[in-house]
């Protein structure tokens, strides 16, 4: 029954409006000075270390972190703001984002003092990237049946197994990644005997292969570790409690605006591209997107505000998820229908980044059949 | 968010589950249902949200609309919305006394939903506003929705006038009327669903093991929870104070997202329920069969889709974040 999920209080508090404002001058301006052309998809393939940094040293990044680290201690939702306003303006925003998002909050809830002192301070800074390191060619939604191992040597781990998506591997630092340090045979469960690793990319025994997408992006790459050597200081959290770690953060990583805003710059170049007196078969199909875009919003801030309240929203967060990641690949299908290709060079340009992007949508961060599924068993199904 | 009062919403509950049996709502098909509506009467909950100089009992929009809501929900058979939500609205906008009794709105003349039962009509035209006693005005055919939800050819002859809303917007505040019924109905075909998927057994085991059932009953969840955040959004920013053309907005917003949610719900909800889910002793089609009428009552999405892409399209693409930002209102803590 929809009333077992629960949407409570969806309206951000009023604070959040200063940061708005400030982050929505600097993309204006950015854009006006050229720095970028928006476009969609961006948090995923626009990798633009400069524009990361200069994020970071305007204090956009690490919003949420202790101000000792080079945070700036200020709450979840005016994070949620600063990202929905980078997302809705197609900022390049790959090179940090999944750093931003979850390596640095994993690493300051379960990294040790010398972790945070080495490495959170260039994260909020702009200069250091993660990607992460999850599926293998074998595990996909499966997750916790990964192969990938890690073997005490003196002073700390060996690593070796196949990690794959990790997106931007080639261009980041650091990944987070989860192996199993004990056998299934012996963890006693599946669930059991994995932990995560912060690991640098650059380490002898690390092998980094492109897999191009059939857009032509590169930015997925599979990584290959053989017996890389790992300091005991980078293991993260608790030896053993890595699945608990991986799946605490997953309602942070399922519900944030990026699960329905990748196209959105598209939308906003759907209403121009249109004009002020569009048909009636045009205003509809945008209006109708425009209402659903408009709904699912306001379950991603509900969602957001149940976060910052320490809730922990895993359901609701799959809802959304599953939604918005439908609509967002729903908006080049409209955008195609109703604008014929050749009359608008950038237009022509959304469009085709957001539907040879768009199979990515309902498969990355969870399959939309494992979200539904997680959704049924709240409704109730037995 | 404006929190609605527990107690108020316990009681509205308990009211509409006593007396909403579906042999209740079957039976009040082609009018209403008496004894329901003289309990909502005397409880004062037929005009929540209608300010109580004008004759209402008082409460905010967001009260009106959780009773609206759960009026859907549970399929009461009674003007309820017309009476407090669109007729009361009226009255209060152009200073008139609501009258006693069921109420319905006469928009410019002709269909009028409820018309047939309604003690008085609160008539809306471009002139102005006025509060009739249902005999006054002249009747035409008359009709009944999938529902049996009742109406009639109304022609408005002269009556007295005052300043009030344009017709355009009391249809608006229709639509808002059927999309928060529409809300709860959504949300109550989908309990349906999940109770059906849960007790009806096939190959040995409930249907709800079938993961292409638990994948239905999940689009079905995220569609209606998504049709009512279209219609707290309309609630939050109407209460907020937007004006006439924001209204509208939030309104089309609200009419089309249920409006769509409805033809994927009630389809993949009768596909659950079989063929006991499409006859008349089973309880599910006196919600889908209201919904398919509400979903055309007052605009069907498409037209108000349509309305809201004209006015979006009319303020250019780079208008629309702004906009999408400010539904709801950021709250001052």
């Amino acid at each position: 029954m929809a009333s077992r999920l629960s949407f409570p209080d969806a309206a951000l508090p009023s604070s959040t409006e200063e940061i708005r404002l400030r982050i929505r001058a600097f993309l204006e301006a950015e854009i006006a000075a050229g720095t970028y052309v928006p476009s969609c998809d961006t948090w995923l393939s626009g990798h633009d270390a400069d524009f990361s940094r200069k994020l970071g040293a305007n204090g956009f990044l690490g919003l949420t972190w202790p101000k000792q680290y080079g945070g700036h201690e200020r709450s979840a939702l005016d994070r949620f703001v600063v990202v929905e306003e980078l997302l809705a303006h197609g900022a390049p925003i790959a090179a940090h984002w999944i750093t931003d998002r979850q390596s640095g909050p994993g690493i300051l809830k379960h990294g040790n003092d010398a972790l945070k002192e080495e490495l959170i301070p260039q994260m909020a800074a702009g200069e250091i990237y993660f990607s992460i390191g999850m599926s293998e060619p074998d595990s996909g939604s499966d997750l916790a049946s990964i192969r990938s191992t890690a073997t005490k040597v003196d002073g700390g781990w060996l690593l070796n197994g196949t990690k794959v998506w990790t997106s931007q591997a080639h261009n980041n630092h650091y990944f987070i990644v989860l192996v199993r340090t004990q056998p299934i045979a012996e963890s006693g469960g599946k669930h059991n005997g994995m932990s995560q690793f912060v690991m640098d990319l650059r380490s002898s025994g690390v092998e980094v292969r492109p897999i191009r997408l059939l857009s032509g992006h590169h930015h997925f790459n599979e990584v290959v570790m053989t017996d890389v050597f790992v300091p005991d200081h980078m293991m993260l959290g608790v030896e053993g409690n890595g699945w608990n770690q991986v799946v605490g953060e997953l309602a942070f990583e399922r519900s944030g605006p990026e699960r329905y805003l990748s196209t959105y710059p598209l939308l906003a170049a759907l209403i121009d591209a249109v004009g002020p007196e569009p048909s009636a078969e045009a205003a509809a199909e945008i209006g109708l997107l425009v209402a659903r875009l408009a709904g699912l919003r306001r379950l991603c801030v509900s969602v957001a505000i149940s976060l910052d309240a320490g809730r922990l929203p895993v359901t609701e967060a799959a809802l959304v998820k599953d939604l918005g990641t439908r609509l967002e690949g729903e908006i080049p299908e409209v955008a195609r229908r109703l604008v014929a290709p050749g009359r608008i060079e950038r237009f022509d340009q959304l469009v085709a980044d957001s539907v040879l992007s768009a199979p990515g949508f309902t498969l990355r961060g969870g399959t939309n059949e494992i979200l539904r599924g997680i959704v049924a068993r709240e409704l109730g199904v037995r | 968010m404006t929190a609605v009062d527990a107690l108020l919403l316990e009681t509205v509950e308990s009211i509409f589950g006593d007396l909403c049996t579906p042999e209740a709502v079957g039976a009040a098909e082609g009018g209403l249902d008496a004894r329901l509506w003289s309990a909502l009467t005397e409880s004062g909950l037929s005009t929540v949200g209608v300010a109580e100089s004008v004759g209402g009992s008082g409460g905010t929009l967001h009260d009106a609309a959780a009773i609206a809501k759960a009026a859907g929900r549970f399929a009461a058979p009674v003007p309820l919305t017309e009476t407090s939500v669109v007729g009361g609205w009226v009255c209060e906008q152009a200073g008139l006394q609501l009258p006693d009794g069921p109420v319905a709105v006469v928009l410019g003349g002709g269909r009028t939903y409820w018309a047939p039962v309604a003690a008085s009509f609160v008539v809306v035209t471009d002139r102005g506003v006025g509060v009739v006693p249902a005999g006054a005005l002249t009747v035409g055919a008359t009709g009944a929705n999938y529902a049996g939800e009742p109406w009639a050819e109304v022609t408005v002859g002269a009556a007295d006038l005052v300043a009030g809303p344009s017709v355009a917007e009391a249809a608006a505040r229709g639509a808002l009327a059927r999309a928060l019924l529409m809300a709860g109905a959504l949300q109550q075909a989908v309990e349906l669903s999940v109770l059906y998927a849960n007790e009806r057994e096939q190959f040995g085991k409930p249907i709800g093991k079938f993961q292409i059932l638990q994948h239905y009953l999940a689009e079905m969840a995220g569609e209606a929870v998504v049709a009512e955040a279209a219609c707290d959004n309309a609630v939050d920013v109407i209460a907020a104070g937007a004006d006439s053309a924001e209204v509208s907005q939030v309104i089309a917003a609200a009419k089309a997202t249920t409006g769509r949610a409805v033809g994927i719900i009630n389809r993949l909800a009768h596909q659950l329920h079989g063929a006991i889910g499409y006859t008349d002793e089973h309880r599910l089609q006196y919600t889908t069969r209201r919904l398919w009428a509400w979903r055309d009552e007052h605009g069907s999405e498409a037209q108000w889709a349509a309305e809201l892409g004209r006015s979006l399209a009319a303020a250019g693409g780079p208008a629309l974040w702004p906009t999408l930002v400010s539904w709801p209102r950021p709250l001052a803590v």
